[in-house]
């Protein structure tokens, strides 16, 4: 299990493009799958996957991508590294709101962002 | 159906170069950089453009003896149904197929829809010649996919097609892996838009070991 936080962060660190947040989402399905508390693991599978869907048919943008990763990857870096070396299911909850809430921030903005 | 003329390329390319050209710093899904975007679905989807983009890609349809047209979603949805339709004005009926970017359940059937054939079951059956055709390649990654899955299900592919070849080259790598692979338009570095006068000029050249020389 602990070489899918490895891995995880290794991914994160790349830039954000549409085929990144599919390897993402592919390797957070399979961690999913494959421990007995996969919550965690399936909400960045929910995540990435969305992100997949919406960028892979749109532009986007060398500042966007920029932008996306500054405001969500901290919390997913922090939950990442916190969670290789054990967490309460207390501490998980808290990061996990936190990773869900930056998310749904970002949904706010990223409905600002024109098309063209 | 008239043959498809000069005037009507270039017509076809102002469309693509006033529809589908953005320009600026962009990450493509890939995650190659890029000075811009092209987005084939914006001309591919006007009706007009779609009677066109039809009546090429169809004589090469037909010059390859294809018998059914498709590729990977959503990119060649579009085409593929606009080649039908130009097949009927000819007088054929040449059907379409999707291939799904993820399959529905395990195995290259459930990965496809298909036209209803003639006969039998399946329209993808071995032995069936097909078209691939895509709004653009890049590195040639969707293009593939699409290969992939039909030739899983023992299609032959007589025909690949790129409406638009971005300047990444990745139509090379189809030519070096014998596919007769085809494109109506192609860019550079700068996102500025050619003709393919090949195009214009018939099928490349094969020689006897079978290699495709343009």
């Amino acid at each position: 299990m602990r070489h899918f936080y490895t891995e995880l962060q290794r991914l994160l660190q790349r830039e954000f493009y549409a085929d990144n947040f599919a390897e993402i989402a592919r390797l957070a399905r399979e961690a999913a799958e494959s421990v007995d508390r996969p919550l965690s693991f399936f909400v960045l599978w929910t995540i990435f996957l969305l992100f997949d869907r919406e960028w892979r048919e749109r532009p986007l943008r060398l500042e966007v991508a920029d932008r996306m990763k500054r405001h969500l990857s901290p919390s997913i870096d922090r939950y990442l590294r916190a969670a290789e070396s054990g967490l309460s299911p207390e501490s998980e909850a808290e990061h996990l709101n936190e990773i869900v809430g930056q998310f749904l921030s970002w949904l706010q903005i990223q409905r600002d962002i024109p098309w063209e | 159906m008239t043959r498809v003329t000069r005037q009507d390329i270039d017509e076809l390319r102002d469309s693509m170069r006033r529809f589908c050209f953005q320009y600026g710093d962009f990450t493509l899904s890939s995650g190659l950089k890029s000075k811009y975007y092209y987005n084939g679905k914006r001309a591919v989807l006007r009706p007009g453009v779609a009677r066109l983009i039809g009546r090429v890609v169809f004589e090469l349809v037909q010059e390859a003896g294809a018998e059914a047209v498709g590729g990977l979603e959503i990119g060649s949805i579009p085409i593929a149904q606009s080649v039908g339709a130009a097949s009927l004005e000819a007088g054929r009926e040449v059907p379409a197929f999707i291939v799904r970017k993820e399959a529905k359940r395990h195995g290259a059937r459930e990965q496809v829809a298909e036209a209803a054939p003639d006969q039998g079951e399946h329209l993808l059956t071995p032995g069936r010649k097909v078209a691939i055709v895509d709004d653009v390649i890049t590195t040639g990654g969707s293009i593939d996919k699409a290969i992939r899955v039909v030739e899983a299900l023992g299609c032959q592919v007589v025909l690949v097609v790129a409406l638009v070849e971005r300047h990444e080259g990745g139509g090379q790598g189809l030519r070096d892996r014998r596919y007769n692979f085809r494109r109506l338009f192609y860019t550079d570095e700068e996102g500025h838009l050619f003709i393919d006068e090949a195009l214009l000029h018939g099928a490349p050249e094969t020689t006897a070991e079978g290699v495709l020389r343009r």
